[in-house]
């Protein structure tokens, strides 16, 4: 049952790629078990002769034709940069926000001190529209 | 951006590495050739793009990657046989005596022919990863998959390989 829990793992020990305790647990089963052991050692075998693996050299003169490559073609024409312009739109309308929000506090402190169109707390428009009625 | 005199060096430092890494993935050297050719286009035609702060060997593995796994899709089937040590070619790295030399050119075209039979995105990932040396993170970032895509792909790839190269004495 281990065995399927740590067969996973393999690869990854052998990559360096477990955490410290996970390692020393896949090592410690793979001392135990010899099943295993066989794997770890054929994936290290595996991993020895995919990295010794030659290639074989570039053909003579593949050099030279990407360096011609190079000088023949030029790079593709990049739209030339804007100049760099900040901005402004996140600032400007945080800076409305604030003025908006500075409105609305001095308003509140300030409350009745405000004259208020909608309805005056001084009296006189009433006083001046009872004045009229009694005069018709 | 790339000065013209610094892209000249880049190629003559880099496209040995890249013929490799093109010969393990494609297979053959004729592949191999028309893929590097490829890659060095499009890095010549977006060389201005290039920021020289980042490493060109990344930038050029990426690219050269890229166009590989976007013609293996748009493909339907590629010419490909198992690496064959052509005439005139270097011998595989390591090689000392003719004996050593014979068992490494027997093992390579048996790599070669194990790795021909894997899907384009699993040989990708071991020859990034086990071939060529890179870490997950890169192998990632260079195929545009998860660093959980890249294990598992190479989990699938090596017993795949392990399969294939068995009855091989000391694999």
């Amino acid at each position: 049952m281990f065995c399927a829990v740590v067969e996973p793992l393999l690869d990854l020990h052998l990559d360096g790629r477990l955490v410290p305790a996970q390692a020393r647990w896949v090592a410690k089963h793979a001392a135990r078990c010899p099943a295993c052991a066989a794997k770890l050692a054929a994936g290290r075998r595996l991993k020895a002769a995919l990295c010794g693996a030659g290639a074989p050299a570039m053909p003579d003169g593949f050099k030279a034709r990407l360096l011609a490559l190079a000088q023949a073609r030029p790079a593709v024409e990049t739209p030339a940069e804007e100049p760099q312009v900040p901005d402004l739109r996140p600032s400007v309308a945080l800076a409305f926000g604030l003025a908006a929000f500075a409105v609305f506090v001095s308003g509140s402190l300030l409350g009745p001190g405000l004259p208020n169109q909608a309805c005056s707390d001084s009296g006189s428009a009433v006083s001046s529209l009872g004045g009229k009625i009694n005069e018709y | 951006m790339i000065a013209r005199e610094k892209l000249d060096e880049l190629i003559e430092t880099h496209s040995a590495k890249a013929y490799q890494a093109a010969c393990r993935l494609t297979g053959n050297q004729a592949d191999a050739c028309d893929l590097v050719q490829e890659a060095f286009l499009r890095i010549i035609e977006k060389k201005d793009l290039f920021d020289p702060g980042f490493d060109f060997g990344g930038w050029m593995y990426r690219i050269m990657f890229r166009v590989y796994l976007n013609s293996r899709r748009s493909r339907e089937r590629l010419r490909e046989v198992p690496l064959e040590p052509e005439a005139g070619s270097v011998p595989a790295a390591g090689a000392g005596s003719p004996e050593r030399a014979a068992e490494n050119s027997e093992l390579g075209r048996s790599i070669g022919a194990a790795l021909a039979g894997l899907p384009a995105e699993l040989r990708a990932c071991v020859v990034l990863v086990d071939m060529e040396g890179m870490d997950y993170e890169f192998a990632a970032e260079t195929l545009g998959c998860p660093v959980g895509s890249v294990a598992g792909r190479l989990f699938r790839a090596r017993r795949a390989l392990r399969a294939a190269l068995g009855p091989m004495e000391g694999i």
